[in-house]
């Protein structure tokens, strides 16, 4: 064993007055060298001293232990705190899902047409007004599970190009459009009425395609500035008319049949 | 919380009685805390103080040298008060400033009583490296320190021999000596002197 690996024994044989004559003259003269062996010693030797009382290190372990304990008491609060922030967080989740189960799962009839007929606004915004089927399962008192579902009909679909056309072009002259305007929406069983203002030297004609593009009705040259269209002649959708002038498209229209 | 008489807290001190250190720590222990930490110290410190409080309280009723002439609480509180005073004398002494201890306590006269920091500080930064020691070093030193013999110490431990026990004995006394070298806290004993 070298001398080094001996120091611990030496330290504390020394401290405990067990080395021999030769052995302190030794270590005497390697404290005198060495600084750091010199604290060793002397911690040693306090430790001795210090560590000997053991009910004094008995006593340690209850304040340590009264202190943890006091400190982990007083985790809860912490803990409290996580768990409100942690219900709030909960509540607002709720309350949204709830917000927004109930925009589209109503379990009350007022609740139910609110939104659907916002919805319904919104949508008309979306396709200027074509007409649409909402159906819900529950005929507007849905049970909290079920959803009213919108349903937009192949007839009501825009039709892009057909919609890039609307409007009079450059043949149209002095021709203006007096109805249907815009998006008008027609009621089925009301008929259609078609009315304009026009002063050309030629007759006009009036023909209606659907949505997909498809001829549903041709008035042939009018005479007057004014057509009706019989009640149910023509299905719930949406339509778009032409007015035309030896066969040349004065203007582009759309409607609505509800 | 029952409310304990002086003495019934003191004799349960003495016998180590963890419910005497429980009351003491809920009751006495906030005002020191206070005054700690508007002294310029953390709750770190504030604990430690409590601790070497209690400690220099247990030795002084251990040694009969405890004399009550106010509360216990006022008592208690006037050991951890000149515990922090003396500790930011000596550690930090250029950020002491006299003037601004708020003495805001005006039932808690300071009480001039003989406390020795350093060597509270020193006990206790030794007793938390000796249990911060891998349980059977704990244990050996224990009875070392306890005075038991090589051979009870070999038995207990179920060590084959004697020379094996004391082998043992100078590797965990020298782990337990490297830790508290190491220790800045410690180092910084040897600043002041």
């Amino acid at each position: 064993m070298s001398d080094r690996e001996k120091l611990p024994e030496l330290i504390d044989r020394y401290n405990n007055g067990e080395l021999t004559d030769d052995e302190l003259s030794v270590f005497l003269e390697m404290i005198k060298n060495n600084p750091r062996l010199r604290d060793e010693v002397k911690l040693d030797h306090d430790l001795n001293d210090i560590l000997a009382d053991t009910d004094i290190l008995e006593l340690r372990k209850v304040i340590i232990s009264v202190q943890k304990k006091h400190s982990k008491g007083k985790r809860p609060d912490l803990y409290l705190i996580l768990l409100a922030a942690s219900l709030l967080l909960l509540i607002g989740i709720e309350i949204h899902l709830f917000m927004d189960k109930t925009r589209h799962n109503p379990t009350d009839k007022s609740i139910v047409m609110t939104p659907l007929k916002i919805k319904v606004q919104d949508y008309h915004q979306q396709v200027n007004k074509p007409d649409l089927k909402m159906e819900t399962k529950n005929h507007g008192i849905a049970a909290a599970d079920q959803k009213p579902e919108l349903k937009i009909a192949d007839n009501l679909i825009k039709n892009p190009s057909l919609e890039n056309m609307i409007g009079t072009t450059r043949n149209a002259g002095y021709f203006k459009i007096l109805s249907p305007i815009g998006d008008h929406h027609f009621c089925e069983k009301e008929g259609i009425t078609f009315e304009w203002t026009w002063n050309g030297s030629n007759k006009v004609e009036l023909k209606i395609i659907d949505n997909k593009g498809a001829n549903i009705y041709e008035s042939g040259l009018l005479s007057q500035n004014k057509i009706s269209i019989p009640v149910g002649a023509i299905k719930p959708g949406l339509y778009y008319f032409k007015i035309l002038q030896k066969e040349e498209i004065i203007y582009f229209g759309k409607f609505v049949i509800e | 919380m029952i409310d304990f008489s002086d003495n019934a807290i003191l004799n349960g001190l003495k016998a180590c009685h963890s419910g005497s250190v429980k009351y003491i720590y809920k009751n006495y222990f906030p005002l020191a805390r206070s005054f700690v930490l508007k002294n310029s110290g953390i709750q770190q410190d504030a604990e430690d103080v409590f601790q070497d409080g209690i400690i220099i309280l247990y030795e002084k009723i251990r040694f009969g040298s405890i004399t009550l002439n106010c509360s216990l609480k006022t008592f208690f509180y006037s050991i951890c008060k000149n515990i922090w005073m003396q500790r930011l004398d000596r550690k930090w002494r250029l950020l002491y400033q006299a003037d601004f201890v708020n003495e805001s306590y005006e039932d808690y006269e300071p009480i001039q009583i003989e406390v020795k920091e350093e060597e509270a500080e020193k006990k206790r930064l030794y007793h938390l490296h000796l249990l911060s020691l891998p349980p059977d070093c704990q244990k050996i030193l224990g009875m070392f320190l306890s005075k038991a013999s090589l051979k009870e110490i070999a038995e207990c431990m179920g060590f084959k021999d004697i020379n094996y026990a004391k082998t043992r004995k100078y590797l965990c006394k020298n782990m337990l000596r490297k830790k508290i070298l190491n220790d800045p806290q410690y180092k910084m004993f040897f600043l002041y002197e």
